[in-house]
């Protein structure tokens, strides 16, 4: 709000008001001099009469400049302008109706939505248009649909398309909206009418630009706010998993817009379909955070955070990344079941990899036989022991599979074992061709030694600590021994023996990798599994491996465009949306990009094969917010000032209050009970 | 009783005193002979009585005078006698300060003081000792004001015509100091004796009347002339101007017509402190306006008998 002086020249009468005060202070007292018996009672009275005085003389005084500066005022021609929300149009025109129908206008309201009520409002507005007015509508949304376009003169029409409109889940591009609204006018003036919440921090900044093209195109903006008082929502803004005791957590902030505080129920939904339920205090227009633990066995994927809000459901859910635990399972395949214990490998690894059974070790075990392979899955194991299998000809793809998404296959020999059929099956994972057996040393003489481990490796790390020497003296008699390959790249020898012969060595393979113990895990051919760098060795494999089973999983927002990364030689994927529906895509090297245009979890497969990621798509947690931060007003009057300014002449106001301050002045003083200043007279 | 002439109290060089005295000496006797004429209840002041002795009643016996305590204690019906005393010292205190010179018709000329309060006071207080010297009293006289004058009760012409000659040659001025002025008459006057005051009672009530209630408790018969000017209370025919008092202070300039609503509720009130204060002292009031005819207040402090005043426009 402002003010202009039309003849500020007149200001100067203000000095005017100087005349009421010399006039107050000068006030002439009665000369004539009274002998009067009752002084007494006039001091009485004078004395209650004063406090009346003391009050009525300044207001006096006060009204009298006041009449005076009103008038003076007035002279100076004062104009009043101020900013407005309705710019004033003329309704004969060519109009275009544009209907916010982004998230924040599903909020609820009496009676339905605040969607809803816009619809009503901008319906009655297109009916009370005159005959041969031409009306347009375009919905706004992440794109502008132009539902009436060109602007047609059939107001009921117009209407009618603004019957029955949802409101989405996504942002409203108010720019791209009045870009349409702008073309539809085309090169006549017009005015574009926008009903709409105004809610959320980049809505209408994003839209300054166009709507200063479109008033420099002679195009009048009309805002037809639709607010909610007050704005309210509650919102996951943010939902994560993140380490800690049992599976870790996964921790949840809440978000809440309002003026008070309110207890929200959010709901966990883990991938295997265990629900978590949590109640969650959020402060009144603040955030508030929450965890809760996940089960030690939970089986890795995609998890959704769901929260109650009746003000506003679009924005209730939000999908996390769930890995794959610490506690997935190891299989243990037994190739050779043995007569006693101490003959079996089984019973060995079991007692290294769970030596406190499986549901404290963190760790499960699954002990199969050749034909458990079938049940093989990177999702739900971490590694696979091929424990003196003789022939995994029959699950060569699974295994295949296992590897090049992340599992570690653990593969030990033994006297099942046909070099043959391992080069068949797993002829390109295995770091080179398995030979016959070949004894080290007779049974009863000196066995050959391991050579001590570079415990710079992460493999060999927890035996920094004198445990090389606890390697060193694992003794060997008979060994299967790899042919001849090249060290570097893929494959690397972690374990030798005295003499310079690979005892342990690895090769990755897409995001997993194949270990290969040329000895036997029982005590057949070597005494490793009696020796105390047994367990932590075995321990380290499948911790090494622990990746085994996971998925890529990428953070997207929707209306992004996203790659998810595949292994190596994957070349063809399929993708499916969060509703299910195959998503197109394309494959560009070893990425698979595609856009994400909905909330929710999209997977990426091989084809008739397990998934190899993820894209979780969420909404930017910033559109939750539905405060009003700015105005199409604001924004309107920086782009045409003009337009949403009104003014107003206070000449006659002034005026008309200097007189009504004066006639108000006049009579006060009429009513005055003067009694004056004392002056000492001698008796 | 001859009536005593002035000329024996004045002193005979100054003529014009001598004719104020012979003009007051003559309204009063006037005056006098009014209040003592006709079959009035008590024409002599003195009531007061002694005991004498106790004797049977008997049918036509004033049915007052029955003494219940003696009957209780002897079951025979007795009446008390009494004695009459006949010497009864009366002192008439005139308060002449320079409010009391104020009135409506005061700045007239002739005769002097006339339609002032100290006019009125001055033939109230000579024609009470006129009138009080014919039942053969002493009296005596208090000026209180700018100039002190104190004659203690004597009995006889040649008293009476001093306190007749100095009520004429005394003029208003100064402040009365009523507080002060009636405890110092107090400290002087015998007991059982019968004191008049007449004022105008222009000082803070709440300071002078408790001097009255020193009178009362040595046994005194206080009957205060409350005297006022009707105009002046109501501020008829006051135009704006600067009032003063005589007595000195501030003056104060006032819209009359303006504050004369306003100063009604104020004499209203201060007419009850008055009273209030005078009865409350165990002394007798009696309201004196000087545009009234002075026999009707003088009759009523000659008898006893007090009357409430009455100011119009009492609410504030």
């Amino acid at each position: 709000m402002s003010l202009a002086w039309g003849l500020p020249s007149a200001l100067a009468l203000v000095a005017l008001v100087g005349l009421p005060i010399a006039a107050h202070l000068s006030r002439r007292m009665p000369t004539e001099r009274v002998a009067f018996g009752a002084m007494l009672l006039l001091r009485r009275l004078t004395r209650r009469l004063r406090r009346r005085q003391r009050i009525r003389d300044p207001w006096l005084l006060l009204l009298r400049v006041l009449s005076v500066a009103c008038v003076a005022l007035a002279a100076a021609a004062p104009e009043l302008s101020w900013r407005t929300e309705l710019p004033a149009v003329e309704g004969g025109g060519r109009a275009v109706v544009v209907v916010d129908r982004s998230r924040s206008m599903g909020m609820a309201q009496t009676g339905g939505t605040l969607l809803g009520r816009a619809l009503g409002e901008a319906r009655a507005w297109i009916t009370t248009r005159p005959d041969g007015a031409q009306v347009g509508v375009v919905l706004c949304g992440p794109s502008p649909e132009p539902v009436i376009s060109p602007p047609t003169s059939d107001r009921s029409a117009a209407a009618a398309a603004l019957a029955d409109v949802p409101p989405l889940s996504g942002p409203c591009r108010l720019d791209a909206a009045l870009l349409e609204a702008r073309r539809m006018l085309g090169g006549t003036p017009g005015a574009v009418h926008v009903f709409s919440d105004e809610a959320g921090p980049a809505m209408i900044p994003g839209a300054s630009d166009e709507i200063g093209r479109l008033v420099d195109a002679g195009h009048a903006l009309v805002p037809h706010p639709v607010r909610a008082e007050p704005p309210r929502n509650a919102w996951p803004t943010r939902a994560v998993w993140e380490e800690g005791l049992e599976g870790g957590r996964v921790v949840l902030r809440v978000r809440g817009i309002g003026p008070v505080a309110r207890e929200v129920a959010c709901e966990v939904d883990l991938p295997d379909g265990e629900r978590i339920r949590v109640f969650v205090e959020v402060p009144p227009d603040g955030e508030a955070q929450t965890g809760v633990t996940v089960p030690r066995d939970t089986r890795g994927g995609v998890g959704m955070v769901r929260c109650d809000d009746p003000d506003l459901p679009l924005d209730d859910r939000r999908w996390f990344h769930l890995p794959s635990q610490g506690a997935s399972e190891v299989l243990v395949v037994d190739g050779d079941p043995g007569d006693t214990p101490t003959e079996s490998e089984v019973y060995f690894l079991e007692r290294a990899l769970a030596p406190w059974g499986g549901g404290r070790s963190g760790v499960t075990v699954r002990v199969v036989g050749p034909t458990g392979l079938a049940a093989l899955d990177p999702a739900v194991h971490a590694a696979a022991f091929l424990a003196n299998v003789g022939d995994p000809r029959p699950f060569a793809g699974r295994l295949r599979d296992f590897v090049r998404q992340g599992g570690t296959l653990v593969v030990g020999v033994g006297r099942n074992v046909v070099p043959a059929h391992y080069e068949a099956a797993l002829g390109g994972l295995l770091p080179s061709a398995l030979q016959d057996p070949v004894a080290l040393a007779a049974r009863g003489e000196d066995p050959v030694r391991l050579r001590p481990p570079d415990t710079s490796l992460p493999l060999f790390r927890p035996l920094a600590r004198g445990g090389r020497l606890a390697v060193a003296r694992v003794g060997t008699w008979r060994v299967m021994p790899l042919a001849p390959f090249t060290e570097g790249g893929d494959v690397q020898t972690l374990l030798a023996y005295d003499g310079g012969m690979p005892a342990l060595v690895s090769r990755r393979a897409g995001r997993g990798q194949v270990l290969v113990w040329t000895s036997t895990f029982d005590d057949d051919w070597t005494n490793l599994p009696l020796q105390s760098a047994f367990l932590p060795l075995v321990q380290q494999l499948v911790g090494g491996g622990g990746a085994g089973g996971q998925a890529v999983a990428i953070e997207a927002l929707v209306g992004s465009a996203v790659g998810v990364p595949l292994p190596d030689d994957v070349s063809r994927v399929w993708v499916t949306g969060p509703d299910g529906d195959s998503v197109a895509h394309r494959v560009d090297g070893r990425v698979a990009r595609f856009d994400v245009d909905d909330a929710g979890p999209y997977t990426v497969a091989i084809p008739d094969g397990p998934i190899v990621g993820y894209a979780i798509a969420n909404f930017d947690p910033v559109e939750g917010d539905v405060r009003v931060t700015h105005t199409l007003a604001a924004a309107g009057a920086e782009a045409a000032p003009e337009m949403f300014t009104r003014r107003a002449e206070l000449s006659s106001w002034l005026l008309a209050l200097g007189l009504g301050l004066g006639l108000a002045a006049a009579g006060l003083a009429m009513r005055a009970p003067p009694a004056a200043d004392d002056e000492e007279v001698p008796a | 009783m001859a009536d005593p002439t002035p000329q024996a109290a004045s002193r005979p060089e100054d003529p014009e005193a001598l004719a104020r005295a012979r003009q007051l000496w003559l309204r009063a006797r006037v005056l006098a002979d009014g209040l003592l004429a006709g079959g009035h209840r008590a024409r002599r002041v003195g009531q007061a009585l002694e005991f004498a002795e106790y004797r049977e009643y008997v049918p036509g016996m004033d049915p007052r005078g029955l003494d219940w305590k003696a009957i209780g204690r002897s079951d025979r019906l007795v009446v008390r006698r009494h004695e009459l005393e006949t010497e009864l010292p009366c002192l008439v205190v005139v308060d002449l300060s320079g409010d009391m010179g104020t009135g409506r018709g005061a700045r007239r000329a002739w005769p002097p003081l006339a339609g002032s309060k100290a006019g009125a006071a001055v033939t109230a207080a000579a024609t009470l000792a006129v009138a009080l010297s014919r039942q053969g009293e002493p009296v005596g006289l208090e000026l209180v004001g700018g100039a002190r004058v104190s004659m203690p009760p004597r009995r006889g012409r040649s008293a009476v015509a001093r306190v007749v000659h100095a009520l004429a040659t005394a003029a208003p001025g100064g402040e009365a100091g009523l507080a002060s002025a009636l405890r110092q008459v107090g400290r002087r006057v015998r007991r059982r004796a019968v004191v008049f005051v007449l004022t105008d009672g222009m000082e803070e009530p709440a300071q002078w009347t408790p001097s009255l209630g020193t009178l009362a408790r040595r046994g005194a018969d206080v009957r205060v002339l409350h005297v006022f000017d009707r105009a002046e209370l109501s501020l008829e025919g006051y135009a704006a101007g600067r009032f003063y008092s005589p007595e000195g202070g501030a003056a104060l300039s006032v819209d009359a017509p303006g504050v004369r609503a306003a100063f009604a509720a104020e004499v209203s009130a201060w007419f009850g402190e008055v009273y209030a204060g005078v009865t409350s002292a165990g002394a007798v009031y009696v309201p004196m306006p000087t545009d009234d005819r002075l026999i009707r207040p003088l009759r009523r402090a000659f008898d006893a008998v007090g009357e409430r005043p009455v100011w119009p426009g009492g609410a504030r």
